[in-house]
């Protein structure tokens, strides 16, 4: 049985980039390691109580995971073609059961080059949800 | 059930209630997005049970 929360923390700025996606550390968002999207995410197969059967994606392996060390670059497919953008770095996580219906979570970044100058500016918000699994 | 809590930081932590009316949570998972929605990859883990 899987129920998982999932959170996601929002930067409102970071890698060098404006509020249009463009760069805005001196053009270079070349700089960052290139990722791309899950090839193959590992699923599953689950069996509700009437019989049907449905795929999700594996549950993690670890209790833990690191961060990326800096931002990233990510191809994305526009109106116009494909795109390279400069994408805020994965947070590290670790989350910890208090009682059944209670997790502590925390999170942390290694970097982000511009944090310093911006600090001031950031805000960042959790988003949780809760996903009750069909049996 | 989606929860949005603001904080500023590097890092953080918080504790997340939520009813019963749901089975007991076992995977976490983050992105970190920017105001303009550029999202970074999504990583999860298991919640370890204390």
């Amino acid at each position: 049985m899987i129920c998982a929360l999932v959170a996601a923390a929002a930067v409102q700025t970071g890698c060098g980039v404006s509020a249009s996606g463009v760069s805005s550390n001196g053009g270079d968002p070349s700089a960052y390691p290139l990722v791309s999207g899950p090839a193959s995410i590992e699923h599953h197969a689950v069996t509700a109580a009437d019989g049907s059967v449905s795929y999700r994606p594996a549950p993690p392996t670890t209790y833990e995971t690191q961060p990326t060390p800096t931002c990233q670059r990510a191809i994305v497919q526009t109106g116009t073609g494909s795109a390279e953008l400069a994408i805020p770095p994965t947070p590290g996580l670790r989350a910890v059961a208090l009682s059944p219906h209670e997790t502590s979570v925390t999170w942390w970044f290694d970097e982000i080059p511009d944090i310093a100058a911006r600090r001031s500016s950031w805000y960042q918000w959790w988003q949780m949800k809760t996903r009750v699994p069909r049996r | 059930m989606t929860l949005r809590l603001p904080f500023s930081g590097r890092s953080g932590s918080t504790v997340i209630r939520y009813g019963d009316f749901t089975d007991p949570a076992d995977v976490a998972l983050i992105s970190a997005t920017l105001a303009n929605g550029l999202r970074s990859g999504v990583v999860s883990v298991l919640i370890r049970q204390s």
